[in-house]
């Protein structure tokens, strides 16, 4: 389940799609409505909520904010990961690995590298789903304004990016 | 971010390259996105004497820079190119929900150029451009070819993609095809689709899921709820009557100044084909390919019997385009209807356009002929306004001897012949005999057939002008005569000027009382051609934004077009400083024209659409506007040659055109990816 999922006001939602359409893994569907006051409407009504990867773009595009998002818990009772919207979400190349993780998980195709090198997410493409930093084991991903650090020389890296390159090393064998 | 994305697709079909240019700031500050932007592309892109069918032309799709910044009534898309039916600038302007879908892939505008060898499509996501093969797609109508596109392109969790196609009229490069978008809602107009054919292009899907942001989205939403507050107040119950409307028909002629708002309760209520009873009664709707009147041949009874509320009946729901709260779409279930041969079931509801053309401008009161073309013309992928004006000038030559039952492939062609239109407008889409002839448009057709043809033949610089009579709308007529797309009504403002209310934010706007005579109209004096040139200028900012026409008539107060645009981007523009970079719009379109070789005098009317001669009957009895004083006039307050409608060198150096059209690329543009 995502961080946070949509929840519509239908007395106020038009009936726009932006959310529909801006919607990057396709939640919503149209649905035929009858309100309160007997208007016959097509309006938008997600599918399958454990599909939302938590963006939080529905909100932000509805015109009318109409739609708000709604923190949720994991099924084992752990927080999930909450995301600054208004800070991006960036790698640390001393502490990546490039072990590919988070680029196969990331719906919006916004993390590039090759294996076994040190990743970056293009921040352009970037929807702060937050699936990267549930995923990473090496806590190689923040989500702040600070700078992405420069790439420091191997024997000044984190003793643990090393163990855990031993590990994956391990586990690929 | 400021609301735009800064970089363009440029999609090479000759050699099956894509490049990813990355666009300076100044020219977004200088012109805004969407059609402006698509105009500065193809104005510095198309060569001088290009074949608008040729290689050398480039089809342009592109969206508003305030497009899912959260703006209301901002997703429209549109179409630039060279035309081929008046051979100047080209542009056609759609809703529905293809506009985001731009955006979403990172560009805000897509560049077509050369033309592929054999049918292809694009499509784009994340990962980037991809021309494919479109051989087994091609020969399909539009809304299926659109379905089996997203079909083969959807990926099981991921974002569904959108698209847009040419349907049979395209294929066959058609100058009065358009471009298609969900099911049916369409670019139509300057034969986009007939270019977007000759490329070999049947479609464009897209999938990508980049966000945009505004400067500033709090103030965004704060005035998109601001609008959707107003419109949702202004509101009257679908059981009310069309037919309260036909009241109009006892007024005396007034110019009216009410607030736009009044437009938005017509929109939001019935659609624009609920205006089709009071146009006709009034006058504003042309009857008998512009040659008859509401008194003699298209009365009383059959305006009701053709009403829109004769549509609504059929509605099953009502549809809004992307970012819409208007919601002036709807959808019917026409599967009763007669003349359905294809089966149609859930379309979309037909526009005022559509239903009039096909209705009382050919003195045809069959309801269901005219839903069934209008349903054939979408799936075609056809221009119903062009294609209605073209079928009434082969009405009217068969009606006087000059096309035999031969000819026109043994149809019996007389007015109000609902089969007899249907069969001919199959025959355009799919050029067959007579068909061939008619498919690009009056102008063309001429041409061909010869001089004598020209008196039937109503058009304005080769485009078949929309069913508003510009007659009793001196304003309306200037607007026809001298924009650069000529004989279109979405393009400036005409007898909704009154109702943008611009002068309350634009310091140079002549103001208009809310109840005056209308005789004044008729003057060609500074302050009238000030007002088509003040709607026609914010119409090119609305334009570059993305926003809708219908909003463009709701007037500042309901639609704050200046605000919202200063909320995502920041920029610290007045409305003036808006109306500037108009101003600069309008006047780069003109010089697209002046490049291409054309004389401006070239759009000047039929005499049908000015009175010359006046009617005698009717509601428009004795009107003849005073086209070329209105021309000449307008052309001297837009900073033109009043003679020539030539952009004056100062004009043109005043708002820095030489530099934006003729600098290098390098000024402006940076190859950023290249992809194939």
């Amino acid at each position: 389940m995502a961080n946070q999922i949509p929840v519509i006001n239908y007395d106020l939602c038009y009936g726009c799609k932006a959310c529909l359409y801006d919607c990057p893994v396709s939640l919503f569907e149209l649905s035929h409505y009858v309100t309160r006051k007997g208007m016959r409407r097509v309006l938008p009504v997600a599918k399958e909520l454990e599909n939302c990867i938590g963006c939080g773009v529905c909100a932000r595009t509805c015109p009318v904010e109409a739609i708000t998002m709604q923190k949720t818990k994991a099924p084992d009772g752990k927080e999930p990961i909450y995301i600054d919207y208004d800070a991006p979400v960036r790698i640390d190349p001393n502490k990546c690995t490039g072990c590919t993780a988070c680029k196969r998980v990331c719906p919006a195709v916004a993390i590039v590298g090759e294996v076994k090198v040190p990743h970056v997410i293009e921040e352009d493409k970037c929807l702060k789903c937050g699936l990267c930093m549930e995923k990473c084991r090496f806590n190689a991903i923040y989500n702040s304004n600070e700078p992405v650090p420069a790439l420091l020389p191997k024997e000044e890296a984190p003793k643990d990016k090393e163990k855990a390159s031993k590990d994956i090393t391990k586990e690929e064998a | 971010m400021r609301g735009y994305c800064g970089k363009i697709l440029e999609v090479d079909l000759t050699n099956k390259v894509c490049r990813e240019i990355k666009i300076k700031d100044e020219i977004y500050e200088n012109f805004l996105s969407g059609a402006a932007l698509g105009t500065w592309w193809c104005y510095r892109n198309i060569p001088a004497g290009a074949d608008p069918m040729g290689p050398e032309n480039v089809l342009c799709m592109t969206a508003g820079l305030l497009t899912s910044t959260g703006s209301a009534i901002t997703g429209r898309w549109m179409v630039i190119t060279k035309s081929p039916s008046t051979g100047g600038i080209g542009e056609a302007n759609c809703g529905g929900t293809f506009a985001p879908h731009i955006k979403g892939c990172g560009y805000d505008l897509l560049a077509f150029k050369g033309a592929s060898d054999k049918p292809v499509y694009l499509y784009c996501d994340n990962n980037g451009p991809v021309i494919k093969d479109a051989s087994h797609i091609w020969g399909h109508d539009a809304a299926v070819s659109e379905k089996m596109l997203i079909e083969e392109n959807t990926i099981p969790g991921k974002k569904v993609p959108a698209a847009c196609t040419i349907g049979w009229a395209g294929e066959n490069k058609s100058w009065m095809a358009g471009v298609c978008n969900d099911n049916g809602r369409i670019a139509a107009r300057q034969g986009v689709g007939g270019v977007m054919g000759s490329k070999n292009l049947k479609g464009v899907v897209l999938a990508g899921t980049r966000q945009v942001f505004g400067y500033n989205t709090e103030e965004i939403k704060r005035l998109s709820k601001m609008c959707a507050t107003r419109i949702n107040k202004a509101f009257l119950p679908p059981q009310v009557p069309t037919g309260l409307l036909n009241i109009a028909k006892f007024v005396p002629e007034l110019t009216l100044s009410p607030d736009g708002i009044f437009t938005g309760v017509l929109m939001g209520t019935w659609g624009t084909a609920g205006a089709s009873g009071f146009a006709a009664q009034t006058g504003e709707a042309p009857i008998k390919n512009w040659g008859g009147s509401q008194k003699e041949d298209f009365k009383i009874p059959k305006i009701n019997r053709t009403d829109g509320s004769q549509l609504l009946r059929l509605q099953t729901n009502r549809y809004y385009c992307y970012s819409c709260v208007y919601g002036c779409g709807g959808e019917l279930d026409i599967s009763n209807i007669k003349h359905n041969d294809q089966g149609y079931t859930i379309v979309h509801k037909p526009e005022y356009e559509t239903q009039w053309d096909f209705t009382g401008f050919l003195l045809n009161d069959d309801n269901d002929a005219m839903l069934f073309i209008g349903e054939y013309c979408n799936r075609a992928g056809i221009d119903t306004i062009s294609t209605g004006g073209v079928v009434g000038m082969a009405i009217e030559s068969y009606e006087n001897g000059l096309l035999s039952k031969k000819d026109v492939g043994g149809l019996d062609l007389r007015w109000g012949n609902a089969e007899a239109m249907i069969k001919l407008v199959k025959m355009i889409v799919h050029r067959e005999g007579i068909g061939d002839v008619l498919a690009d448009g009056c102008k063309r057709a001429v041409e061909i057939l010869g001089p004598e043809f020209a008196k039937y033949a109503v058009h304005g610089g080769g485009m078949e002008p929309p069913m508003h009579d510009s007659r009793p709308d001196p304003q309306q007529a200037t607007l026809y005569a001298t924009d650069a797309t000529p004989a279109r009504h979405t393009t400036g403002g005409s007898l909704y000027y009154g109702c943008m209310h611009l002068w309350k934010k634009v310091s140079w706007a002549p103001s208009a009382v809310l109840v005056g005579s209308k005789a004044g109209e008729w003057q060609p004096s500074d302050e009238e051609a000030l007002k088509v040139l003040a709607a026609s200028y914010f119409k090119r900012v609305v334009d570059g934004a993305g926003g809708c026409y219908f909003g463009f008539i709701l007037g500042v107060g309901n639609y704050p077009m200046f605000e919202w645009l200063e909320a995502a981007t920041g920029w610290d523009k007045t409305p003036d400083d808006y109306m500037y970079i108009g101003k600069r719009v309008y006047t780069m379109r003109q010089l697209f024209n002046v490049k291409q070789g054309l004389d401006p005098w070239y759009s000047r009317p039929h005499g049908r659409m000015v009175g010359e001669p006046p009617l005698k009957v009717g509601k428009n009895t004795g009107k003849t506007v005073p086209i070329d004083e209105m021309m000449m006039m307008t052309w001297k307050n837009a900073g033109f040659d009043s003679e020539t409608g030539v952009p004056l060198p100062e004009t043109v150096e005043e708002l820095n055109l030489n530099y934006f059209l003729n600098a290098p690329d390098s000024e402006f543009c940076e190859e950023v990816a290249v992809y194939g």
